[in-house]
């Protein structure tokens, strides 16, 4: 199947670029997105949405996240999006480090990461707020070579 | 906001001088100084654009009498809280206590006055001596943050390390 120019394709998912429309994806899965970056509706390859992914960037930085249905969790769904993400994100922006913070105990999430080809740096404490409370985050990154 | 008063250092010479526009030009040219610039070009070119008027910004220039020796101050952190950032222009003041005198102090500024939760800061990994000096005030390692910042014409990394207020709480 043919895709839009601004699509990206991966193994087990597509990425579409979000519309006005989407709001509610949006709001529904619970990812904030700036002006500062961009986000993408994650598709399986039958059409069907299970997740947003977006990014923000600061100077040659970006931080990148992703939201993905619990159903669709550890079956690859999110380490596809991050591939495919991270690959276009370096093909066609002036970035040379892409980052997340990821909570200590989110499992799922940090083996998306690992799968995707993430390095964990290190674990920054108390760095990010959850309600009431401060938790540990680790730092993984991919870095544009050379 | 501006810092509005000095603040002095132990019972040193040295005070921090809040960083008004009149002392703008010697801090610039501090900046620029060949020595200090393999590691303070780190802060220069995000040190004033990054965030132009917020609640909790500080900067100061470190004095010596009358002159400007270096800089340093806190801002909203890269990840958390506030971050710190120091350097010291003039060589013949380095390794005379002074790093460590600033960090003590901009820490009370950042958990008394500012009411941060955790002090952040990222160093090059190689300049073991300012390492010391963060550790000795309390700091932990956190990641080594790879390239991180642009320097000497390639990208470089950061090691990243923080002090949380409950820590620092203890060693007052």
């Amino acid at each position: 199947m043919n895709l839009p120019a601004t699509w990206l394709a991966g193994r087990k998912v597509r990425l579409r670029p979000i519309e006005t429309d989407d709001r509610t994806v949006l709001r529904r899965f619970g990812l904030p997105v700036t002006t500062a970056g961009s986000a993408f509706i994650i598709q399986t390859r039958e059409g069907k949405d299970v997740g947003v992914i977006g990014f923000d960037m600061r100077a040659a930085r970006a931080s990148i996240g992703l939201r993905v249905l619990p159903a669709r969790w550890r079956d690859g769904v999110a380490a596809d999006a991050l591939r495919v993400m991270r690959a276009g994100i370096f093909k066609s922006l002036p970035l040379i480090r892409l980052e997340a913070l990821v909570p200590s105990n989110d499992i799922p999430a940090l083996l998306a990461f690992r799968r995707a080809g993430f390095k964990r740096e290190g674990v920054l404490r108390e760095v990010i707020r959850v309600g009431r409370q401060r938790r540990d985050a680790v730092v993984v990154s991919a870095v544009n070579a050379p | 906001m501006r810092p509005r008063v000095s603040l002095s250092l132990g019972h040193s010479s040295y005070q921090l001088a809040p960083a008004t526009g009149a002392l703008s030009t010697a801090l610039r040219d501090g900046y620029n100084a060949g020595k200090a610039a393999r590691f303070t070009r780190w802060h220069l070119p995000t040190a004033d654009l990054r965030d132009p008027s917020p609640r909790t910004k500080r900067s100061y220039a470190i004095m010596d009498g009358l002159t400007v020796i270096g800089s340093c101050g806190l801002w909203s952190g890269s990840y958390g809280g506030l971050e710190f950032y120091i350097a010291i222009f003039d060589e013949r003041h380095r390794g005379r206590g002074l790093g460590s005198l600033a960090v003590k102090k901009l820490c009370e500024v950042a958990f008394r006055e500012l009411r941060a939760q955790r002090v952040e800061l990222g160093v090059y990994p190689e300049n073991k001596r300012a390492i010391g000096v963060y550790e000795r005030c309390g700091f932990k390692r956190e990641a080594i943050l790879r390239r991180w910042i642009y320097n000497d014409g390639k990208w470089r990394d950061a090691l990243w390390m923080s002090l949380l207020r409950r820590e620092w709480g203890g060693r007052r």
